[in-house]
C-alpha cells in the first residue's frame, strides 16, 4: 500500500505521513476506515516501529487520523482533503515540461506568455459558442 | 538502557578499543557499522561480559554487566560465529537454555520453531551456518530479552530467511520493547530498521546520532555557476568532498545545509540541486574522511 525509499534524504516519517494523506486523497483509504497497527505497518514495510510510531503522531496532530484507545487508528471521519492543491501541483508539473519544450525550441518568457494568452482566447471562445 | 562509559579494550597488546562511549536507549534499534576490523565484534563481546575491558564500564538495564547474572538472563546475544556443542542435537541444545533461563517462554519458543521449522531431532554438528544462525535466534528469543545483541545476524542467511530475520525483530521491538544493537555491513537494511546510526573506526567511536539528522545534515549538491565557482563557496569549511565534471561541481556538505544553499543562491547559480545520500554513500564519505578510502584499483 505505501512505498517508502530508505535511501530517499526526505525522513521515512515524513514519507509516511506523505504517502498515508496520499492514499486519502486518492481515495484509496477512506475517512473512517481503520489503518494498520504501528506493529503491522512496521512488519509490512520492514521499519523500525518507533519510525511508524513518530509518523502516526504527527498525522494525529495534523488531526489526519484519530487513535481510539483500545480500538486502533482511524482516518479522521471530519478530515477534508485538500484536493485543490494536490491537483495544483500536478497542473504546475505540466507548465514547466511545456516551458522547458518551448525554451529549447528559441522562445524566450514573452513568446510564452503569449501562446498563454492566445490558448485563453481560443477557450474562451470555445466558452461563448457553448 | 545500553551504555558504555569510556571503554579501553587491549588484545594481545594491541589497544583494539579507545575510549568507546555509546548510549543505546530503550526500545531502539541501534545499528553499529565500522570497516573489518574496526572493533565491532570486540565491542559486542565486552558488552555480554565475555570480555573484560581494562577500562571503564558497560551498564545494561541501568547494572554494570560484570558477573551480573541477573541482567544476563534478560541478555540475548547471537554472536558472529556460534559455538554450540556440536554432538548436542537440537533438542538437546534448546533444553540446556530452557533449564538455564529462568524466563524462557515455551510458547514462543513453540511459534518460533514453526516459522524456522527447524528439525529438533538434527545433530548440530550437521547444520548449516545459516541454520546456526537461526537457531541461536530461536533461543535467545525464547529467553524473554529485554537486550538483544547481533552480531551480523544477516550474513549467511538466504534473502527469504533475512527477511524473516528482520521481521522478527521488528516484531519483537513492537510487541516487548526491546532494545536491540546490531552490527552489520548490509547498510541498506539497517536504513530501514535502525533509528540511531553509531560508526566505529580504529576502535573509536567517529559518530553516534540519530539517522534522520545524519541524512537531513549529511548532503550532496550539484551546483554550476556562469563564470566558475567562487573562493568562498569552494572553500567553504563544511565541505567534505568537492569534484568537478565540466562545469558542474558536485559537493558533499558535512553540516549546516541551509546555510550553504543560501551562500550559493547570493551567486546566481544556473545550476542548483541537492541529492539523495544513502547510508551507505554517507558512511563511504564519513570514512574518506578519517582516511579510510578506496584506491583506484586495476589488476
Amino acid at each position: 500500500m505505501f512505498n517508502v525509499d530508505a535511501s530517499s534524504s526526505t525522513p521515512i516519517y515524513q514519507q509516511i505521513v506523505d504517502n498515508v494523506k496520499e492514499s486519502i486523497l486518492k481515495g484509496l483509504i477512506e475517512p473512517g476506515e481503520k489503518l494498520p497497527s504501528v506493529r503491522e505497518l512496521a512488519k509490512i514495510l520492514t521499519l523500525n516501529p518507533n519510525t511508524i510510531q513518530k509518523a502516526y503522531q504527527e498525522l494525529e496532530r495534523q488531526k489526519v487520523i484519530v487513535t481510539l484507545r483500545g480500538k486502533g487508528t482511524y482516518v479522521s471521519s471530519d478530515y477534508k482533503p485538500r484536493r485543490d492543491e494536490y491537483k495544483l501541483m500536478e497542473v504546475k508539473e505540466l507548465f514547466k515540461k511545456g516551458i522547458i519544450e518551448a525554451h529549447y525550441m528559441g522562445f524566450k518568457e514573452k513568446d510564452i506568455l503569449n501562446i498563454i494568452e492566445e490558448l485563453f482566447k481560443e477557450l474562451e471562445g470555445v466558452d461563448e459558442n457553448d | 538502557m545500553i551504555r558504555v562509559l569510556n571503554l579501553d579494550k587491549y588484545l594481545g597488546g594491541d589497544k583494539i578499543l579507545d575510549n568507546v562511549n555509546i548510549n543505546v536507549e530503550k526500545s531502539s534499534i541501534y545499528g553499529l557499522i565500522g570497516p573489518n576490523g574496526a572493533g565491532k565484534t570486540t565491542l559486542l563481546k565486552n558488552i555480554v561480559d565475555i570480555y573484560r575491558p581494562e577500562k571503564g564500564e558497560v551498564l545494561v538495564l541501568g547494572e554494570n554487566i560484570k558477573d551480573n547474572k541477573k541482567i544476563k538472563s534478560q541478555l540475548g546475544y547471537i554472536a558472529d560465529y556460534q559455538y554450540f556443542y556440536p554432538y548436542f542435537k537440537v533438542e538437546q541444545m534448546v533444553d540446556f537454555y530452557r533449564n538455564t533461563y529462568p524466563l524462557w517462554e515455551e510458547k514462543k519458543y513453540i511459534k518460533l520453531k514453526r516459522i524456522f521449522k527447524l528439525d529438533e531431532k538434527k545433530k548440530i554438528s550437521s547444520l548449516s551456518k545459516g541454520m546456526k544462525t537461526q537457531l541461536s535466534l530461536m533461543l535467545n528469543l525464547s529467553i524473554s530479552p529485554k537486550v538483544l545483541i547481533l552480531d551480523e545476524p544477516t550474513s549467511g542467511l538466504d534473502p527469504v530467511i533475512k527477511r524473516k530475520v528482520l521481521d522478527i525483530i521488528i516484531d519483537e521491538v513492537s510487541t516487548n520493547e526491546t532494545t536491540v544493537l546490531i552490527s552489520s555491513h548490509h547498510l541498506g537494511e539497517l536504513e530501514r530498521i535502525c533509528d540511531h546510526i553509531g560508526i566505529i573506526h580504529e576502535g573509536k567511536i567517529l559518530l553516534e546520532d540519530s539517522i534522520e539528522k545524519l541524512k537531513s545534515n549529511v548532503r550532496k549538491v550539484q551546483v554550476a555557476f556562469k563564470d566558475g565557482i567562487p573562493e568562498d563557496i569552494k572553500n567553504n569549511r563544511d565541505i567534505l568532498k568537492i569534484e568537478s565534471r565540466g562545469r558542474v561541481y558536485e559537493i558533499i556538505l558535512n553540516d549546516h545545509m541551509d546555510e550553504f544553499i543560501s551562500q550559493i543562491k547570493q551567486y546566481n547559480p544556473i545550476l542548483l540541486e541537492t541529492i539523495d545520500m544513502s547510508l551507505e554513500e554517507i558512511f563511504i564519505y564519513k570514512m574518506g574522511g578519517v582516511g579510510y578510502v578506496f584506491e583506484d584499483i586495476t589488476i
